[in-house]
């Protein structure tokens, strides 16, 4: 697997008149895993559904692959499923597979089988999807990311309400898919796993306000005085 | 062929195989259009209910009775106002989706809107039906009859079967996907918009195709009440389809063939409905029973 480099060109993104996102430009280099993070109605989640094509937008976005054309894994900010729905943790994955219609007999697919595996979630499989915890339903959600062995991922808050048994779990999971080459796009709130895990963070409050190593990125926040900024370093996840 | 199919259910009622009642031709050709409209709207109907788009298909079912209504002024065959029937419906439909498209108003407040336009119009036009047509005639545009499929209605029914069918094998996966989640869908770079257009056209076709059994105002209801009570008893999206699909076809069956060979002066579309009501009260009571057990057991 080889990731490919996230170029952003003065992307902006513009909703009926109402700028979300101002023109940005940053590069997100392959097999890196980038953090983005900022205060809430920053303009962190529109910009990466910019990123996964959700949105429209101006300026260009571009992915420089190093060997051909790949996949993109997306995983949304965490939504509620309806829990009378007998739709079951199965056949929430199947339905990512073009290769079997959800309405026949599952014929074991090596691609949903290791994704399941890859995420042990297979105590889940006939539980009904709205009916998990939040963090069964992240670890769900990234098994579905992850079914087409894309090379790049995209994460909105994967570690949202996650215990930290949970976390440590999805944390080793996305460093492996790193360690084999893949590229991921991350948002997330909690500094001390952006400073661990990350090898770059872009801080989004309207627009790109900065792109470095994510210890450069926290200590001009810092010096900047920001007034939303914490001056304890703990305090900034309870902040973002 | 039609006629070889009816000599063949002449020969079954000779042997004893099957009632009298199937000697009739125009029961015959009702038989096996509920073969194809219970699959059909049993199917389509679990989508339905898991995009909770069930006033929908009650909105489209109340344009068909304007479809047929402008049919028959436009000079149409009564019995059979094809045109302006599908040409209304299906406009109605796509409109729907487009404005959609194009407003902030949430999609349920849009299709009441929508559902009271029809409805509105349909009866104002029916005004005017009436002085033109026989009475019994506005009956069975509103609630349905047994005599009234054709040749033409088992071949339009056969070719949506058939498109339904295709794309069941195709696209069924993007269509619930897209109808669970439109952020993950639109990421897997499925065509949603055009699922959702497609999905409304669909179910404008499907219909229109039915109407005529069933009739304008409980054709949608066909669409809903099998899918909800197989909502009920199912523990999976297969079960759901499949349970969906089955008391579609035996609600048809039973409501077009029962009121035959009892002699019930009733309409297809209300027996119909009655029947599906009947399998929706099994459906509340198998999961009340499941739910005690589960406790019992917990």
């Amino acid at each position: 697997m080889r990731g490919p480099t996230l170029l952003l060109d003065k992307v902006a993104v513009v909703v009926q008149n109402n700028p979300l996102l101002t023109p940005s430009s940053a590069t997100f280099f392959g097999g890196g895993w980038h953090g983005i993070a900022g205060p809430n109605g920053g303009g962190k989640s529109t910009l990466l559904k910019a990123i996964a094509g959700l949105l429209n937008h101006r300026g260009n976005i571009s992915l420089q692959w190093p060997k051909g054309k790949g996949e993109v894994g997306y995983m949304p900010q965490l939504s509620p499923f309806d829990a009378s729905l007998p739709i079951t943790v199965s056949d929430f994955i199947r339905l990512h597979s073009d290769k079997q219609p959800v309405w026949q007999r599952y014929k074991t697919d090596p691609k949903i089988e290791a994704a399941i595996e890859k995420v042990s979630i297979q105590a889940l499989l006939k539980k009904r999807i709205g009916t998990l915890s939040t963090g069964e339903r992240q670890r769900v959600l990234l098994a579905c990311a992850l079914l087409n062995e894309p090379d790049m991922l995209l994460l909105d808050e994967p570690m949202a309400g996650v215990d930290k048994q949970g976390r440590e779990q999805i944390i080793q999971l996305l460093q492996d898919f790193k360690n084999s080459g893949g590229t991921l796009i991350m948002i997330e709130h909690d500094w001390q796993i952006i400073q661990d895990c990350c090898d770059s963070l872009a801080w989004i409050d309207g627009g790109l306000k900065d792109h470095n190593a994510p210890s450069v990125v926290f200590e001009q926040l810092k010096s900047a005085h920001l007034s939303a900024f914490p001056s304890n370093v703990t305090e900034l996840k309870h902040v973002s | 062929m039609l006629a070889s199919l009816h000599a063949w259910f002449q020969m079954a009622v000779d042997a004893g195989m099957l009632p009298s009642i199937f000697s009739y031709g125009f029961v015959v050709n009702a038989f096996i259009a509920c073969l194809m409209i219970g699959p059909l709207l049993g199917a389509l109907g679990t989508l339905v209910v898991v995009k909770r788009l069930a006033f929908l298909s009650e909105a489209v079912g109340h344009s068909a009775l304007t479809g047929v209504s402008i049919g028959i002024l436009m000079g149409e065959p009564v019995t059979e106002p094809w045109i302006s029937l599908f040409a209304f419906s299906v406009l109605f439909a796509l409109t729907l989706q487009w404005v959609r498209g194009r407003t902030t108003v949430p999609y349920d407040a849009l299709i009441g809107v929508f559902l009271a336009f029809a409805l509105a119009l349909g009866a104002a036009l029916l005004m005017f039906v009436a002085k033109k047509i026989n009475a019994h005639l506005v009956e069975q545009v509103l609630f349905g009859s047994i005599l009234t499929a054709s040749i033409y209605d088992l071949v339009i029914l056969s070719v949506i079967s058939l498109t339904v069918l295709i794309l069941a094998f195709t696209a069924s996966n993007q269509a619930f996907l897209n109808a669970l989640s439109p952020d993950i869908a639109k990421s897997r770079r499925i065509r949603v918009t055009l699922h959702d257009y497609g999905f409304v056209l669909l179910i404008a076709l499907i219909t229109v195709a039915a109407v005529k059994i069933i009739g304008a105002i409980l054709v949608g209801a066909l669409l809903l009440i099998p899918a909800a009570s197989a909502r009920l008893m199912a523990t999976n999206l297969r079960g759901m389809v499949g349970y969906s699909m089955f008391i579609a076809t035996t609600s048809a069956l039973a409501g077009v063939l029962l009121p035959m060979h009892m002699k019930w002066s009733i309409g297809t579309g209300p027996a119909i409905i009655l029947a599906a009501c009947i399998w929706f009260i099994v459906a509340i009571c198998t999961y009340s029973f499941r739910k005690r057990s589960t406790l019992v057991c917990a």
